[in-house]
C-alpha cells in the first residue's frame, strides 16, 4: 500500500509542512484499511528516521524537524478512532519517554502497539521524572513498563530509571527502545544484564514479545 | 591572497546575511538606510518610509534622544513583519550626527524557551487528545452496558406487572359484588398504578432499543388514512371523557407508505393523546394530511394549555424533563414525545412544533414518501 512514490510525496510534504497533503495520505491509506502497524513502520517512523538523518547531517534544520515531528504526532490521531477497542487482555503497559528525552513519538508507538494487541496501554509521554513513574507503577501496577529513548545522551537516564524501578518493582518486566540504541549499543548489552529487561528496536519485535508474553484470558463480559 | 578589509567586511556581512535589524532614521524620523534582512523582514521597500509604519509606537512612547542615551542597552521594539505578526527585537538605539541607527535582534534565548514550551504543550495535547479517545471507547461500553441493563431490567418488570393487572382485571369482574366501596376505590388505583408502570416499562424498553442502536423498522406498505383512524378509535373513549371532539380531515391524494405500522400507530396514540391531555374540556382537536411533493404532513392542532418558549426548547431533551399541565390531571412518563420523535426520524421524516401558551399547540409531522 506504502509505495516508494507515496513515500517520496508523503516526505517532501512533511518536509514542506504541508499538512493538507499529508493529512490526505493518511486519511486515504486508512480508508484503504492500511495495517495500523504498516502505517506507524512504513510511513511514521520510516519519515521520522529520515528527518532525523536529515538533521543530523546539518541538511534541515531543528525548528523544521520539530515541525514534522508535530505534524506526525498530529497525524497519528487519525488513527485513534480506530485504534482503540472495548475489549482488552487482562494486561496493562505504562510506556513512557526517558528523563529529558523530549521526543516521544516513538513511546506514543510502542503504547499503540500494545493496544492493538489487546493490552490497556497507560502512555506518559515526553520526559517522564523518574517519581513520577515510580507513583504511576505503584498505582497501576502494569505487566510491562517500556522506555523509549531517542537520544543516546540520555542513555543514562534510562539505566538509573531501571535502577530505581527494580529497587521497588524487582517482578516486573520492562522493555527498552528507541533510536539512541542505533549510537549506544553497548547500553544495550548493559541493560539486558538486567533481569526481565529487554531492548526492543522495532515495531514487528514488539509484537513477537507480546504474543509470547504468556497466555492471557479475555476480560469481556460485553 | 588580497587581504580582508574586516571592517568593510562586517558591514557587508550586516547589510547582506547576518539576521540583524538594522535602520538608519534622520532628524525627521524617516528611514535613510537599512538591510537585507530588515527589508526582507518588513516585506517591503523602507528608504522614504517614517519608522512609525514599521516600528509600533502606538502611544508614541519611543524617545530616540533618550534612547540613545546609553547606546549599548537594549530595549523592546515590536516590528510589522511580512506575516501580519509582529516580531519582538531587543534593540540599541545610538546618536548620529543627521539622525539616528537602531540596531536589532531576536532574544535567541527567548525564542528557544518559547520553542521548547510550544513543544511540550503540543506533547501534551496529543496525549490528552489519546486518552479522550481512549476513555471514549470505555465510556461507549460502559453506555452499551447500562442500556443491556436497562432493557434487562425492564424485561423482567413486564412479567410481575402484567400479573398484577391481569389479577386486579380478575377482582374487579369476580369481585364486584363482595368488594366494599373503599376496597373498590383501592382496586381501581391498584390498577391504574398498574397501567402506568406498564407503560412505564414499555417506554424504557423502547428508549434501551434506541439508544443502543437495536430499534429496527418494520416497514409495509400501507395506508396513512388506517393508522391514523386506528389510533382516533383507541383514543375516542379518552376524549369523550373530557367532551373533546376530533376533526380528522385527510387529503384525497394520499399514497400508500411504506412504514412501520404499529411505531407510526404508537407516534400518533401519543401525539393525540398529548393534545387530548393538554386540551381544555369541551374543546376540539384538528387532525389533518397534507401530501405536498414527496412529503406527507400530519397535523395535529388542539386549543389547550400550550406552552411556553422554554418548555417547547426543552421539549426533545432527554436530560430535562418538562412539567406541562395536563388538565385532566393524567400522568404519563414524560418519555413519549422523544420516542415519537426517534421513531419519526428513524423513518426519514422530522417534528416540528409551534405552540402558545394558553392558546394551544400544533404539532407537525413530516413523513417522506418512499419506495420502500
Amino acid at each position: 500500500m506504502i509505495n516508494e512514490q507515496l513515500y517520496q510525496n508523503y516526505f517532501k510534504a512533511l518536509l514542506d509542512g504541508n499538512r493538507e497533503a499529508c493529512f490526505e495520505t493518511v486519511q486515504s491509506l486508512l480508508e484503504q484499511k492500511i495495517n495500523i502497524k504498516s502505517l506507524y513502520t512504513h510511513l511514521f517512523q520510516r519519515s521520522m528516521v529520515d528527518v532525523g538523518l536529515l538533521w543530523e547531517r546539518s541538511k534541515i534544520s531543528v525548528a523544521k524537524e520539530h515541525l514534522a515531528t508535530c505534524m506526525t504526532q498530529n497525524l497519528m490521531q487519525l488513527v485513534y478512532p480506530i485504534l482503540f477497542t472495548d475489549e482488552h487482555l487482562e494486561k496493562k503497559a505504562i510506556v513512557t519517554s526517558a528523563f529529558n528525552e523530549y521526543h516521544q513519538i516513538g513511546a506514543q508507538m510502542v503504547a499503540d502497539i500494545f493496544e492493538i494487541n489487546g493490552w490497556h496501554s497507560y502512555y506518559l509521554g515526553a520526559n517522564t521524572p523518574i517519581n513520577d513513574l515510580n507513583k504511576l507503577v505503584q498505582e497501576l501496577k502494569p505487566d510491562v513498563i517500556g522506555i523509549s529513548v531517542s537520544i543516546s545522551f540520555n542513555l543514562p537516564n534510562v539505566v538509573s530509571s531501571i535502577e530505581e524501578l527494580r529497587k521497588h518493582f524487582p517482578k516486573t518486566h520492562m522493555i527498552v527502545g528507541g533510536q539512541a540504541f542505533l549510537w549506544g549499543k553497548n547500553y544495550r548489552y548493559k541493560l539486558e544484564q538486567y533481569p526481565l529487561v529487554d531492548c526492543i528496536l522495532t515495531l514487528d519485535e514488539l509484537e513477537t514479545y507480546l504474543l509470547n508474553f504468556d497466555k492471557p484470558t479475555i476480560n469481556e463480559t460485553g | 591572497m588580497k587581504p580582508v578589509d574586516i571592517q568593510q567586511w562586517v558591514d557587508q556581512y550586516v547589510r547582506s546575511v547576518a539576521p540583524i535589524f538594522f535602520i538608519k532614521i534622520d532628524a525627521d524620523h524617516i528611514i535613510q538606510d537599512t538591510n537585507e534582512f530588515t527589508s526582507k523582514l518588513v516585506g517591503k521597500p523602507l528608504i522614504g518610509v517614517h519608522y512609525k509604519e514599521i516600528i509600533l509606537d502606538f502611544s508614541g512612547t519611543i524617545n530616540f534622544k533618550q534612547l540613545s542615551e546609553n547606546p549599548l542597552k537594549t530595549h523592546i521594539i515590536n516590528v510589522v513583519t511580512f506575516s501580519g505578526l509582529p516580531q519582538t527585537l531587543l534593540s540599541t538605539f545610538t546618536a548620529l550626527n543627521d539622525g539616528y541607527v537602531v540596531l536589532g535582534h531576536v532574544d535567541v534565548e527567548e525564542m528557544e524557551s518559547l520553542q521548547k514550551k510550544v513543544l511540550e504543550l503540543n506533547n501534551n495535547l496529543g496525549k490528552l487528545n489519546r486518552e479522550l479517545h481512549k476513555k471514549n471507547v470505555e465510556l461507549k461500553k460502559l453506555n452499551r452496558l447500562k442500556n443491556q441493563f436497562l432493557s434487562y431490567a425492564t424485561h423482567d418488570l413486564r412479567k410481575p406487572v402484567s400479573v398484577i393487572l391481569t389479577y386486579a382485571e380478575f377482582l374487579e369482574e369476580d369481585a364486584d359484588d363482595v368488594l366494599s366501596l373503599e376496597h373498590k376505590a383501592f382496586l381501581k388505583k391498584i390498577k391504574a398504578s398498574g397501567i402506568f408502570m406498564k407503560n412505564l416499562i414499555n417506554d424504557f424498553l423502547d428508549i434501551s432499543m434506541i439508544e443502543s442502536g437495536m430499534f429496527k423498522l418494520d416497514r409495509q406498505k400501507l395506508k396513512l388514512k388506517s393508522l391514523l383512524d386506528s389510533a382516533f378509535w383507541r383514543l375516542e373513549l379518552k376524549a369523550k371523557k373530557k367532551d373533546i371532539n376530533i376533526n380528522i380531515t385527510h387529503d384525497e391524494k394520499l399514497p400508500e407508505m411504506y412504514l412501520d405500522a404499529s411505531k407510526c400507530e404508537q407516534v400518533f396514540l401519543n401525539i393525540i393523546g398529548n393534545a387530548i391531555e393538554h386540551s381544555y374540556p369541551e374543546s376540539c382537536i384538528n387532525v389533518k394530511t397534507i401530501k405536498s411533493g414527496n412529503e406527507v404532513t400530519v397535523l395535529v392542532r388542539d386549543f389547550g394549555v400550550g406552552m411556553s418558549a422554554q418548555q417547547q426548547k426543552n421539549l426533545f431533551n432527554p436530560n430535562k424533563r418538562i412539567r406541562t399541565t395536563k388538565t385532566g390531571g393524567e400522568k404519563s412518563t414524560g418519555m413519549g414525545l422523544l420516542i415519537s420523535k426517534k421513531i419519526i426520524e428513524a423513518h426519514g421524516g422530522r417534528i416540528e412544533l409551534s405552540s402558545n401558551s394558553g392558546k394551544g399547540t400544533c404539532f407537525k409531522l413530516v413523513l417522506p414518501i418512499t419506495q420502500k
